[in-house]
């Protein structure tokens, strides 16, 4: 029984312990999400703004480091919100962030005002679907190209907003963009069996798996769909490890996570050759992309764009006044 | 382009548009629960009638047990992905070991709360142990080993949904895409098939609990809650 | 294999208690997490405590206490998170991204257990020695705060503790709703490429700290636990029937 009350008092000594070091020296960046350190940025607006982005920002060249080289901006803090989602959303709306990352096919509400990249920081990351050596044919290629081709940036959005917002189902919402642009049963000669993943666990990337599964099995060959792929990590592995056939992906973003020094540009020929170059020796082709491009853009409410006469993104280096 | 701006459906509507949906991942949700607690039970038996025999090794095992409970599913499904990988197996495997600690502690306690007196007179009356054991101390210990079993199911239920974070989570799948759109009909449904899930296995469960020991109907002893395992 | 030595390495380089990627450090976060759940606990036990007291004392509500254990068991921590988050956005938008949506969720998981416990430890307490007390002239305030309560108090730490691991525990999903804490570095570690360690090394830390918990709310309950009452302790509660063997009801 002592022995036990020693141990006891000895686990509630190591918890206070460990308290007591949690609560000297803060940092000062309690309360979620976090700060940046130090670093450029004077007395610029942005260093007077909260940015809203998705987790990965502080370490993507297109985020916070771009912003950083590219722009000289750094933010007050950097805090997570989401992937370009609602929560992004919401903060902006509710001023919790004065900036936040959203993608060229998720700016949903008319209000929001998208800073122009006029220092072209952004890689041209056009929507192309990728698919397995092995199961790819001339009448895959054809099919899918035929979508590619009649996929336009603004479309995309469109589609995103039926699901995202009017909360439709990305089948539904992918059969009716294949029928008003006869895009489906255009030829029967697709055989085969294609499992259809997904990028990542977000609407636009479930609409366009299943925008090239239906259209696939209209042609005749017989297709599954795995649409619970949590990121790209997931759907890269079972792409490469033939878990998944094909996938729809993003020209400048596959590039860069498969080979951190990718040149990527804001010329999409540049990269869909770079992207074909890094997939070639994991045995998956890369198609003809699409005009449509989903890369990340950098918003704000008009009330701050009025507010501080924001148009393009190096307006946030400005001086604040 | 579709023209006219469609109104997001409500519940109902949603819900009877999406009824395959809804089963599929039900079953999802089912096999996952039940393949987890047969081979919790399957592992957790044997071992539970080796910790009665040998006592001294109670205290380390349970020890063990329950640190696997303790640990929060989310960082131990996390942990599981290096060894397992981003299969279902490692949410398997996570949510065995949550079952472990309860049906072990549960199958002991019945064990010994076989009264001296019975196993006596069975060793009078020529028993062998192996006898004993199943013909005497496991089905008066059938009790607390079912009640083991729905805390062990329902705890189960509860945190398959978790496994969304390796793609495996059933009706979690709705809680995660209803998060990601701000839907809220799809993240109720999510939650309440989740519950009816829980409580209907439980009802069952304690039916089967009944249908197997008619003798033993009038429990005084008030009810002791139950850890809820680490979420 | 590595990565969980790369994990460990993570959590023991300095650097990061700082700061991580240029936002909150280890230190931040664990304080975020800690306070967090401290909050919602003191709020739920300041919630359960009260009413489990009044209800076992009258001895009534059996029922509910029995089903509200039930269903509380039932509820997946994950959904419940995120229907507060989207709710407190719809009611109170610059109140999101705080502690607030988790914490109600974190407050409404903890009360079960607690409330359970606070009624059955009540309930337990020999109503022969009830009566005594009543019998020496005690009124029923007095019964109940200094005769029924020190001698629940050990279920009702018991039920503290299953509480504190549960709130430890599902604090972490406040990282995936736009909230700080251990579960921000899970969040985060699932989206960068080619730095694990931050996942391992958050789940890590995740599990050390509920064990933590466990360990330090098991050495509470110890001392909560009269030693005069060794003999009736060793009883109710020995390892085979501690809270964790639910018996047939």
């Amino acid at each position: 029984m002592r022995q036990t009350r020693r141990y006891a008092l000895g686990a509630i000594l190591l918890a206070t312990a460990l308290l007591a070091g949690a609560c000297g020296g803060n940092n000062g960046g309690s309360g979620g999400g976090g700060s940046t350190t130090g670093g450029g940025g004077g007395a610029t607006l942005a260093s007077t703004f909260v940015f809203g982005a998705p987790p990965d920002c502080a370490t993507n060249k297109f985020c916070a480091i771009g912003l950083k080289d590219t722009y000289g901006i750094v933010f007050k803090q950097l805090k997570t919100t989401d992937f370009g989602g609602p929560i992004t959303v919401q903060a902006l709306k509710s001023g919790a962030v004065q900036v936040g990352e959203l993608f060229s096919t998720s700016v949903y509400d008319p209000t929001f005002v998208v800073l122009e990249d006029d220092k072209h920081l952004e890689a041209s990351d056009n929507i192309v679907p990728i698919i397995r050596k092995d199961v790819d044919s001339a009448t895959i290629d054809q099919i899918l190209n035929a979508i590619s081709a009649k996929l336009t940036t603004e479309e995309m959005l469109n589609l995103n907003k039926q699901v995202d917002i009017a909360q439709q189902d990305p089948a539904a919402v992918a059969k009716s963009f294949l029928d008003q642009n006869g895009l489906m049963s255009t030829t029967s000669g697709c055989s085969g069996n294609i499992t259809v993943g997904v990028s990542g666990n977000f609407s636009e990337s479930k609409i366009l798996a299943e925008m090239y599964g239906q259209a696939l099995e209209a042609a005749g060959c017989t297709v599954d769909y795995q649409l619970d792929l949590s990121s790209r990590q997931v759907s890269d592995k079972a792409l490469f490890s033939g878990k998944i056939d094909l996938k729809p992906e993003y020209l400048a973003s596959e590039s860069t996570a498969n080979d951190e020094n990718a040149k990527v540009s804001g010329d999409p020929q540049n990269n869909a050759t770079i992207l074909k170059g890094i997939l070639a020796s994991k045995g998956v082709n890369v198609l003809d992309y699409s005009p449509a491009v989903d890369q990340n853009v950098f918003v704000v409410t008009k009330t701050t764009a009025d507010k501080y006469g924001l148009t393009k993104v190096s307006d946030l280096a400005k001086p604040a006044s | 382009m579709i023209a006219q701006e469609l109104q997001p459906p409500s519940l109902w509507q949603w819900v009877g548009d999406h009824v395959g949906d809804i089963l599929i991942r039900l079953g999802q949700h089912i096999e996952l629960t039940v393949i987890a607690v047969v081979l919790g039970f399957a592992i957790s038996l044997p071992v539970s009638i080796l910790l009665y025999r040998h006592v001294r090794w109670y205290t380390p095992i349970t020890a063990v047990a329950g640190l696997l409970y303790t640990i929060p599913s989310l960082a131990l499904f996390i942990l599981l992905i290096p060894i397992t990988g981003l299969t279902a197996l490692s949410v398997e495997v996570g949510l065995i070991s949550y079952t472990l600690l309860i049906l072990i502690r549960n199958t002991v306690v019945g064990l010994r709360g076989v009264p001296d007196d019975v196993k006596e007179a069975a060793v009078g009356m020529g028993y062998t142990p192996r006898q004993m054991l199943w013909r005497v101390e496991l089905p008066i210990a059938v009790p607390a080993i079912v009640a083991g079993i729905r805390v062990a199911t329902v705890s189960t239920i509860a945190l398959v949904t978790v496994g969304f974070i390796i793609g495996h989570g059933a009706l979690g799948e709705f809680i995660i895409d209803g998060l990601n759109r701000f839907f809220t009909p799809e993240v109720i449904v999510g939650v309440v098939l989740c519950v009816a899930l829980a409580l209907t296995a439980d009802v069952l469960l304690l039916g089967l609990e009944r249908a197997l020991t008619p003798w033993s109907h009038t429990h005084a002893r008030p009810l002791l809650p139950s850890r809820t395992p680490g979420r | 294999m590595n990565q969980f030595v790369d994990g460990i390495r993570w959590i023991f380089t300095p650097a990061n208690w700082d700061t991580v990627n240029f936002q909150a450090g280890i230190r931040s976060q664990l304080l975020y997490h800690i306070e967090l759940s401290a909050i919602s606990l003191l709020v739920a036990a300041a919630i359960a405590i009260p009413v489990g007291l009044l209800v076992g004392h009258k001895r009534r509500g059996q029922f509910l206490a029995t089903s509200l254990a039930n269903i509380g068991r039932a509820i997946p921590s994950f959904g419940l998170v995120v229907l507060v988050f989207i709710a407190v956005g719809n009611i109170w938008p610059s109140l999101q991204l705080s502690m607030l949506p988790t914490a109600v969720a974190l407050v409404l998981l903890a009360i079960p257990p607690i409330l359970t416990n606070t009624y059955v430890g009540i309930q337990n307490v020999d109503p022969g020695t009830v009566e005594a007390a009543r019998g020496m002239g005690m009124n029923e305030r007095q019964v109940l705060l200094e005769l029924e309560f020190p001698l629940a108090a050990p279920l009702i730490m018991a039920g503290l503790r299953t509480s504190a691991v549960t709130v430890v525990a599902t604090a972490t999903l406040a990282g995936f709703v736009g909230g700080g804490g251990l579960g921000a570095f899970l969040y985060s570690g699932f989206a960068q490429r080619g730095q694990e360690e931050i996942l391992i090394g958050g789940a890590i830390l995740v599990a050390v700290l509920a064990i933590l918990t466990e360990v330090t709310f098991a050495g509470l309950e110890k001392l909560v636990t009269p030693r005069t009452r060794t003999r009736q302790s060793r009883r109710t509660r020995d390892p085979f029937t501690e809270p964790g063997a639910v018996s047939a009801a």
